[in-house]
């Protein structure tokens, strides 16, 4: 029985009754790893044996009659930046190719903990600096509905893995947009959850205030699952917080009464006409089911992203900088001081990518352009997050396009580096206000290539993301669009 | 010609704050274990690990900065200084530059009361050695916490800088946060000078002296850079910004580099630590537990228990010796307890191995004659050895003082009959011979006649003698 296409809370259904073994699940999942991997390049490393072994366990325990956690069985990627103890983690980056963290993410312990078979390690651009995948120091990750096209990033590997259909479930980091937007790409759903809700201890660092760990999943139901296993209170990063409870409406949910706000300056930046026409059709649907939706007018997300480029890059030269070669990381040759040493090692660990924004963050946060840069971006950030704020006093829901264009070719070359760089500016303003929001599927376009939509909601509104994402599935009928195309789209 | 140059400082100080666990994480802090033992991914700076913020810590800061008298941000925070340096391990420090614990304080010594800048909390750096020509780097000392202490330029001169920074030490060996150790680093001071004439505006600090491992060393450092600027500019030169070394061999300061460029160290506030919130009610819990000054407690002794200034600055210089003596004058004369242990005690950690009362037991039997000073002591020497009760020790040794007249009556004659050439010499004018026989007489009472009454009734047996003759 292939469980392609079947929900990871079906899987443990089945897995609980007896008709299926956690061993066979992976077995399964293996099969379609091999099939598709070797085309999709999703994923960097594999663990195969340690999935085996869990596998074996779970299974022992089922009949010995023993509980069984949730996610029992259930096969899960994770994306390569996240620690697991006896396990490498190098952040698709040279720098770290021979390191071995010996800890794990709260992440990755808690979904251990809930059952998870972790099979292996998902692609990304070099320390999550991307958004196509492309700058992964191993190889470029394709999109499983078009391999010629990119799957984005920098989660690029987890959402090809789980829209390619090899696991139901995968966890990803943002910063910017980096799971929404390959998400959206994917056509699976990607959640980036309230700022502070979810540990980002063992999640190495990008951007610190803006980083946070999230899934991807072909089921909202599932979404719902891992998201709630994630979240929580966590000693070791200060920064989290227990936050408003986890809890669906469940069969209260009443979308009638909602009030949905259509931001005019993010419909705005949409490129592509049959993402817009899409987003009409799903308002059309909303009102007609009884929702209020207005459009509004709010900062241009054009100045959004251009804070972001600011702040992420400030931190990001700051949590980059203990890759000196010291303690981990290339020890460079032929050296006699400490000064080349780490510049050495610096400039034959990083990639292109890496060293433009640490040399830009460096550049914001220096006492010459600070004032100018960095010290706006803070007032400017600070303006978005009270704008955000104050709209949630008279709405409950802003819903947009995911990204201005599906997704697009692999190996661009500049001239549509801004595209690339676009292509995150709709997930920007809820990273600058630590506020959640959710990329959901929209059908795919004539050329096979998914579509998606936004919804943000107020800190904490998680399960109002998903219970509405839920409706919105049951009036239009668009779900995630799980799909492997061996052959290539319209593109070859 | 040379003119008066006045010298104007200012210290930054480093104290390693006493906790159990380093800053931000729960590596311990122990001094002297073997290299990078005490460690873990975190004060390692490895990547995806993240600091949590040590509470004592941030108590033991908050005591620092209100027993220096400094207005208290209820709101502070932590900011990353980044620099590269191979000691350095997450190529940041974590620290506090916006907004510092404490600031506007004052510290008094003598009669002068220093203002102090500011006082805030920051972790400590890992140590570089140079073992045989190779750089070795030794993380256990990476995130210890340190308190930061940065004075107004308001000294004057090395030797105001050497008392200010051993009045410092003492305040805080008193609040208990640190050990205050300069050899073992625990205690560590840079010093800002520059030399201005009279009356002229304050010149920002040129030059930074590091690498002083004593006061001494501060003080000797501050004299010979105060000199070199002297002369420089009486020459007509100029001084230029930098930071020198102390050179304790040579004696000399040294050019470490320049501070012309300053280093850029792209401050802003740490994401990974949430702002450190005190509430009022707490900061004044923690103001009103403060333990007492060394200062306040000085004060006390000298004025109203009339201890004399000298004994007084030896029974300060400890903490447990201050209060083993404050504890024993509740049970014995204040004046006599100083002088006890100024005189016989100061060779032995205190808090000593005999409960207070029980020294103050013996010095109250001494000041009563009960005892002789001689045999007070003895007893106090049998009490540390063997725990026992000084009446105890009196009652089974037998050494009760006697008063007895007929028993020193007895004892003097004796002395005078044996010794006719000292009573003679006495006679003959020499007043201090009379020393030579209460001696003898204590001798033959084995330590137990009243000395008093010996040397009393000598006199008179004398007088008559003399009067007689």
């Amino acid at each position: 029985m292939s469980l392609e296409n079947k929900s990871a809370s079906y899987i443990f259904h089945l897995l609980k009754k007896g008709e299926i073994s956690a061993r066979e699940l992976l077995k399964d999942c293996r099969e379609r790893f091999n099939e598709r991997d070797h085309k999709l390049n999703a994923f960097v490393a594999t663990s195969w044996k340690r999935a085996e072994k869990k596998a074996k366990k779970i299974d022992e325990k089922r009949k010995a009659g023993e509980e069984l956690p949730p996610l029992s069985g259930i096969p899960i990627a994770i994306k390569d930046n996240m620690a697991r103890r006896r396990d490498t983690m190098t952040c698709c980056s040279n720098f770290l190719a021979d390191f071995y963290p010996g800890y794990s993410a709260t992440v990755v312990e808690k979904l251990e903990k809930a059952g998870a078979v972790i099979i292996g390690r998902t692609n990304m651009d070099e320390m999550a600096m991307g958004s196509t995948t492309e700058k992964s120091a191993y190889f470029p990750t394709r999109n499983p509905h078009d391999l010629h096209r990119v799957p984005g990033g920098s989660s690029g590997g987890s959402a090809a893995a789980v829209g390619g259909g090899i696991v139901p479930l995968a966890l990803g980091s943002e910063t910017g947009g980096s799971i929404r937007q390959p998400a959206s790409f994917c056509g699976v759903y990607g959640l980036r959850p309230t700022y502070g809700r979810v540990s980002r201890f063992g999640l190495v660092a990008y951007a610190s205030s803006l980083d946070q760990i999230g899934p991807f999943a072909a089921d909202l139901d599932d979404l719902w699952l891992i998201f709630c296993h994630l979240a929580g209170k966590d000693e070791r990063d200060q920064t989290t917080f227990a936050g408003k409870d986890l809890k669906r409406m469940g069969e209260n949910f009443d979308p009638p009464g909602l009030r949905v706000a259509l931001p005019r300056e993010y419909l705005e930046k949409v490129e592509d006409e049959e993402i817009s026409k899409r987003l009409e059709h799903v308002c059309v649907s909303l009102e007609k089911a009884g929702v209020k939706i207005e459009e509004v007018s709010l900062i241009d997300p054009i100045r959004a992203l251009a804070v972001y480029s600011v702040i992420a890059t400030a931190e990001a030269s700051s949590n980059l900088a203990r890759f000196d070669g010291i303690r981990f990381g290339p020890e460079p040759e032929g050296v006699d001081n400490w000064e080349d040493f780490i510049k050495k090692s610096r400039a034959e660990g990083f990639g292109e990518e890496v060293k433009n924004r640490i040399a830009l963050g460096a550049l914001v946060l220096s006492s010459e352009y600070r004032k100018d840069y960095f010290d706006r971006a803070l007032m400017v950030r600070e303006e978005i997050r009270k704008e955000l704020e104050e709209l949630w006093q008279r709405f409950d829901l802003i819903l947009s396009p995911a990204t201005p264009t599906p997704a697009f070719e692999l190996g661009s070359g500049m001239e549509i580096s801004l595209q690339k760089y676009m292509s995150d500016i709709l997930a920007i303003p809820a990273s600058l206000a630590g506020m959640p929001a959710i990329s959901l599927p929209a059908g795919l376009n004539e050329d096979g290539l998914p579509l998606g939509l936004q919804l943000m909601g107020p800190m904490w509104s998680e399960p109002l993301l998903i219970d509405f994402a839920e409706f919105i599935k049951q009036i239009t009928g668009f779900g995630a669009e799980v799909k492997f195309r061996a052959e290539g789209g319209s593109g070859s | 010609m040379s003119r008066a140059l006045g010298m104007v400082v200012g210290l930054e100080i480093h104290l390693q704050l006493k906790t159990n666990s380093k800053m931000f994480c729960s590596c311990s802090t122990e001094f002297a274990a073997p290299a990078n033992t005490n460690t873990c991914p975190i004060c390692l700076g490895w990547p995806g690990t993240l600091p949590s913020l040590n509470q004592r810590a941030v108590f033991f800061g908050l005591q620092g900065a209100l027993g220096l008298n400094c207005d208290i941000n209820l709101e502070s925070w932590f900011d990353r200084k980044n620099y590269f340096y191979p000691d350095l391990p997450k190529g940041y420090q974590i620290t506090q530059y916006q907004k510092p614990l404490g600031y506007n304080g004052t510290f008094r010594v003598g009669k002068k009361d220093f203002a102090i800048q500011k006082v805030h909390l920051e972790e400590d750096a890992g140590k570089i050695n140079y073992i045989n020509g190779n750089m070795e780097i030794d993380f256990n000392r990476a995130g210890i916490p340190l308190l930061e202490i940065v004075t107004e330029p308001e000294i004057s001169s090395p030797e105001q800088a050497r008392n200010f920074l051993r009045e410092l030490r003492l305040f805080f060996l008193y609040l208990e946060i640190s050990d205050c150790n300069m050899q073992e680093g625990s205690l560590r001071c840079d010093a800002n000078i520059s030399m201005r004439k009279v009356g002229e505006e304050l010149s920002p600090n040129q030059v930074e002296l590091k690498n002083m491992n004593s006061f001494q060393a501060v003080a000797r450092a501050l004299e010979y850079e105060g000199k070199r600027q002297s002369k420089i500019l009486n020459e007509g030169g100029l001084i230029k910004r930098e930071t020198r070394g102390w050179d304790g061999g040579k004696q000399k300061t040294y050019f470490l580099r320049s501070k012309e460029q300053g280093v850029d160290y792209r401050y802003f506030s740490e994401p990974d630590l949430p702002p450190v919130l005190l509430k009022q009610e707490f900061v004044n819990s923690v103001m009103g537990n403060l333990p007492r000054q060394p200062v306040e407690r000085q004060k006390k002794w000298t004025e109203e228990w009339e201890i004399g200034e000298e004994e007084a600055a030896v029974l300060i210089a400890q903490k447990p010796r201050a209060e083993y003596f404050e504890k024993t004058a509740c049970f014995a004369p204040p004046q006599e307890v100083a002088k006890w242990i100024k005189e016989n005690l100061l060779q032995f950690d205190f808090p000593l191995e005999i409960p207070p009362e029980d020294l103050a037991d013996i010095i109250n039997r001494v000041g009563v004659g009960e005892l002789s000073s001689t045999k007070g002591k003895e007893v106090l020497q049998l009490a540390l050895e063997t725990r026992k009760k000084p009446g105890e020790i009196i009652r089974e040794k037998g050494w009760k003082q006697v008063s007895d007249e007929e028993f020193i009556k007895q004892i003097v004659e004796k002395v005078l009959q044996e010794n006719p050439e000292v009573v003679q010499d006495y006679l003959s004018g020499k007043e201090k011979a009379i020393q030579n026989l209460i001696g003898k007489a204590m001798k033959i009472s084995e330590g137990r006649a009243n000395p008093r009454l010996v040397g009393n009734f000598l006199a008179s047996k004398l007088k008559e003698r003399e009067n007689n003759g």
